[in-house]
């Protein structure tokens, strides 16, 4: 009976994602929905790289930055078609992941973070400075529609589509990343490297392949937000973006791939709910992250496990 | 050359007396505060306000923006810090309240003051005078003496008296502090309060250069920590040091290189400086236990 | 047929200096094979440093170490597993928040390929290895006993289960060589007896077991060979009998002092 009710639910579920855009036809709800899912793919990589490896990153603006202008200037200046420009754009940043991750894979806690946050500003400061590639502060503008197999996508509605995909797909992968040897070694890393590496587990190569994982879901969904809005500046790309990213991925819960969808849900969500107040916004906003923090470590994931929990608990005790 | 080097003490003044403040949090209860910064934006305004309503000079101005400060600071601590710790909460959400609390405080004085930048005079000039090659500002010197005096007094609290004594017993060994009997969350306390109105006194200092505006604590206080750690996270003399080496190697490379990547530069330095000496530049390396 | 090499470890010469601190000096160990090796000696005597340079955490200053009678390069410690060593550690270093069978799973971390474009599509050759490693991972988990707990977090256990799931997961690692850093610390008499009876099957099996303990009694019980340490040097080796009467070893247990005499006197 339960595992019927399971399945109508999920099917349920998934025929209301799939038409959503028939049903939501506010095109500013929608736009949130379309940027809430790109930064989702933000968020799955995050987790993976600090939730399950616990390489805290407050950096992933800069690979979400370079994955943006890469694949925004293959399509500008080689007219290359979009998906070809986003791979190009994702392996970009995998090498920016590789080369951070080099100093970062013998640091941790605040020398780590301080290091990605380094990491992201200088990314910035290249992107601003270096003028004749990426035009400065007025950045890039008129970054074309994506065009897929003929089809191009300009409507918000057929966005929701292409960033739905690439979610199911980055969603995919993550998750089978995490429920293999490879996340249970990742986990492993965070709880005790060194007793880890005792086991015979190679902690600096698999801290790597973290950041370089994190990266690519990053620069994917930076390739998908040039194309998205249009435009790209230094000014999407701060260090501020790099704390909104860590912001979803705890208040979501890190050490699930859902606590990044939720995460970045959620967060994205209630930080255009807060536009209603104006100057108070932020603060409520600072408020809400402090109060989850400490009233919700686990995250809003934790807190539906704890009260399914409660639930089984409870009605163990009615039988 | 010369030149870049002075005009780099004063900034290098300010992040050292920041530097000190993430340290001396660090050390006492291994929390990094992202919202020293803002301390420093804070002081600068309550000083600001200081001056502008109640008429007051610079130096009433300053030690009363400190106490104001550090009251906020006890605060802080108090109704958040303290909940995490004894709900034995992860590093990494302490980091995120402590970057709400950056939210919260940069946006009530974005409230309470407004947008446009604020300016607070100085008691001295803050025209330079040429003497010989080299020009001078009083405004520096300023800084720079009341910095040094601070952090004087600083060291001078944490060893010779007996809460300084206490502080660096919480800091060595936080279990063992307890044992003695010490009231580690008083300690606790007592650092942020310290920490706050250093970071307030750094803003003032700044104020009369820089101009006053909400979101300068955000490149302040990045520096500041990237200070603490070049020079040593947790080390008094580490910090100090640290932060005039940021303060005259950003000077250096700004005048001499470029000015647009002078900060990129920076956090080139301090990544390497991580990646091959961790501990800090000036701090001696300690072991790993097994 | 050639008989095995008797020797399985051999530890030549081995020093360490920390500072000012001459940890080990000139330590020369021979381990034969199936045997279990006690490495005793007062406190500060240099037992878990010599640990350490044996699983690669600290590079000696010179010396040695062959293993079947081939002489190792200093390897990193994660190689030491593919070499046959696996170790436990004195204050349980579990991975606290996974589960048991997974704690243990990562001993087998070495012993199955991981072939990521097949996890990637949840292909045959990962759903096998996974089930290598979880089969294998049971197995140790029975052997100590407690496979019922596979699946409770590690957190949740007893101290004392806890130290059989970390021996569990060494011995996940399909070493040739345990190294069980004071196995029995902080452990009660049954969980003690249950210890002894966990190395007597261990030896059973073929595998080489080199232990550091305090406990006197479970040394003097289980030990085939006993090497004392003190102030970084071997003052004696031997079998237990020759050992426990060895005037040299009483007295540099008495000058440490009445603690271990007092220990002695409750064992």
């Amino acid at each position: 009976m339960k595992k019927n009710k399971k399945i109508f639910l999920m099917i349920a579920v998934c025929v209301l994602i799939l038409t959503l855009p028939l049903y939501i036809n506010n095109l500013y709800y929608l736009h949130i929905i379309n940027l809430a899912g790109i930064y989702t793919l933000v968020t799955i990589g995050l987790n993976l790289l600090s939730g399950y490896t616990g390489q805290t990153s407050m950096g992933q603006a800069g690979f979400f930055a370079v994955g943006t202008y890469v694949s925004a200037l293959m399509m500008m200046n080689f007219n290359f078609p979009f998906l070809v420009a986003i791979i190009i754009g994702t392996v970009a940043t995998a090498a920016c992941g590789l080369i951070i991750s080099i100093p970062a894979m013998k640091l941790s806690g605040p020398y780590l973070v301080l290091a990605t946050v380094g990491f992201g500003e200088i990314t910035r400061l290249v992107l601003l400075n270096w003028t004749p590639v990426t035009k400065g502060a007025a950045g890039l503008t008129g970054i074309p529609y994506p065009e897929i197999f003929g089809l191009k996508i300009t409507s918000e509605g057929q966005f929701f589509y292409l960033i739905l995909i690439f979610v199911i797909l980055g969603t995919y992968i993550a998750v089978r990343l995490a429920k293999s040897k490879i996340g249970r070694t990742f986990s492993a890393i965070r709880e005790d490297d060194l007793a880890a590496e005792a086991m015979g587990v190679p902690v600096n190569y698999y801290k790597i392949a973290a950041f370089v994982i994190s990266a690519m879901f990053a620069g994917l969904a930076g390739g998908l937000f040039g194309a998205f809005s249009g435009v790209a500046s230094p000014d999407n790309f701060t260090f501020d973006d790099s704390v909104a990213f860590l912001c979803m991925s705890v208040i979501g819960g890190n050490r699930t791939i859902l606590g990044g969808i939720v995460g970045a849900f959620v967060l994205t969500i209630i930080s255009e709910l807060l536009r209603v107040f104006q100057g108070t916004r932020l603060i409520i906003y600072g408020f809400i992250l402090i109060f989850t923090v400490i009233y919700m470590p686990n995250g809003l994931v934790g807190i539906m496990d704890n009260i399914k929990k409660n639930y089984r608990k409870n009605n163990k005790i009615n039988e | 050359m010369l030149q870049f080097i002075l005009n780099g003490l004063p900034i290098g003044a300010i992040y050292a007396l920041v530097a000190l403040s993430y340290s001396f949090i660090y050390a006492a209860s291994s929390v990094l505060n992202w919202a020293q910064g803002d301390m420093v934006m804070f002081g600068a305004y309550v000083g600001f306000t200081l001056y502008q309503v109640f008429n007051l000079g610079f130096t009433p101005a300053l030690f009363i923006s400190m106490a104001v400060v550090a009251l906020v600071g006890v605060l802080i601590q108090y109704s958040i810090l303290r909940p995490l710790r004894q709900r034995k909460a992860p590093p990494i959400n302490v980091i995120i309240a402590t970057l709400g609390v950056s939210i919260i405080i940069r946006n009530v004085a974005l409230m309470i003051w407004g947008p446009d930048a604020q300016l607070l005079p100085s008691p001295v000039s803050t025209k330079p005078v040429a003497t010989g090659i080299l020009n001078i500002t009083p405004q520096n010197i300023l800084i720079v003496v009341v910095g040094l005096l601070l952090m004087i007094i600083f060291q001078y609290l944490l060893k010779q008296t007996k809460e300084g004594k206490a502080l660096r017993a919480v800091a060595q060994d936080r279990y063992a502090a307890m044992i003695m009997g010490i009231d580690t969350e008083r300690a606790d306390r007592v650092a942020f309060a310290i920490s706050a109105a250093l970071g307030a006194a750094a803003g003032i200092l700044i104020a009369p250069i820089f101009f006053i505006t909400f979101n300068m604590g955000a490149g302040i206080g990045l520096k500041g920590f990237v200070a603490a750690v070049v020079g040593g996270l947790g080390s008094v003399p580490g910090s100090i040091a640290g932060g005039f080496f940021i303060g005259i190697i950003e000077a250096v490379v700004g005048g001499q290189i470029s000015s647009g990547y002078r900060d990129a530069i920076t956090f080139v330095l301090l990544i390497l400086v991580l990646w091959l000496r961790p501990s800090g530049l000036f701090l001696k390396k300690k072991g790993q236990k097994v | 047929m050639m008989p095995l090499e008797s020797n399985i470890l051999t530890i030549k010469g081995i020093s360490v200096r920390f500072g000012g601190l001459q940890a080990l000096n000139n330590i020369d160990i021979q381990v034969d094979r199936n045997t279990v090796h006690g490495i005793i000696g007062p406190n500060g005597a240099g037992k878990t440093t010599l640990f350490n340079v044996i699983t690669g955490l600290i590079r000696s200053d010179s010396g040695t170490i062959s293993l079947e009678g081939k002489e190792l390069p200093y390897v990193k410690p994660y190689q030491l597993v593919s070499l046959g060593f696996a170790r436990t550690f004195q204050n349980i270093r579990l991975f606290k928040e996974m589960s048991v069978l997974d704690n243990v799973m990562i001993g087998q971390h070495i012993r199955t390929p991981t072939p990521v474009f097949s996890i990637m599509i949840n292909g045959k050759k990962s759903r096998h290895y996974e089930n290598v490693a979880k089969e294998k991972s049971l197995e140790a988990l029975k052997f100590m006993g407690i496979e019922k707990k596979a699946q409770e977090t590690v957190s949740n256990l007893s101290y004392g289960q806890q130290k059989l799931v970390e021996f569990a997961r060494a011995l996940a690692a399909q070493p040739k060589i345990i190294l069980l850093d004071e196995p029995a610390a902080g452990m009660n008499p049954t969980e003690k007896a249950n210890l002894l009876n966990i190395v007597d099957r261990l030896r059973e099996k073929g595998y080489t077991i080199i232990l550091i303990e305090h406990d006197m009694k479970l040394v003097m019980n289980i030990c085939d060979m006993i090497s004392v340490l003190d102030h970084g040097k071997v003052i004696t080796q031997g079998r237990p009998e020759e050992v426990r009467n060895n005037k040299d070893v009483i007295s540099a247990y008495l000058g440490k002092g009445e603690y271990v005499n007092a220990r002695n006197k409750r064992n």
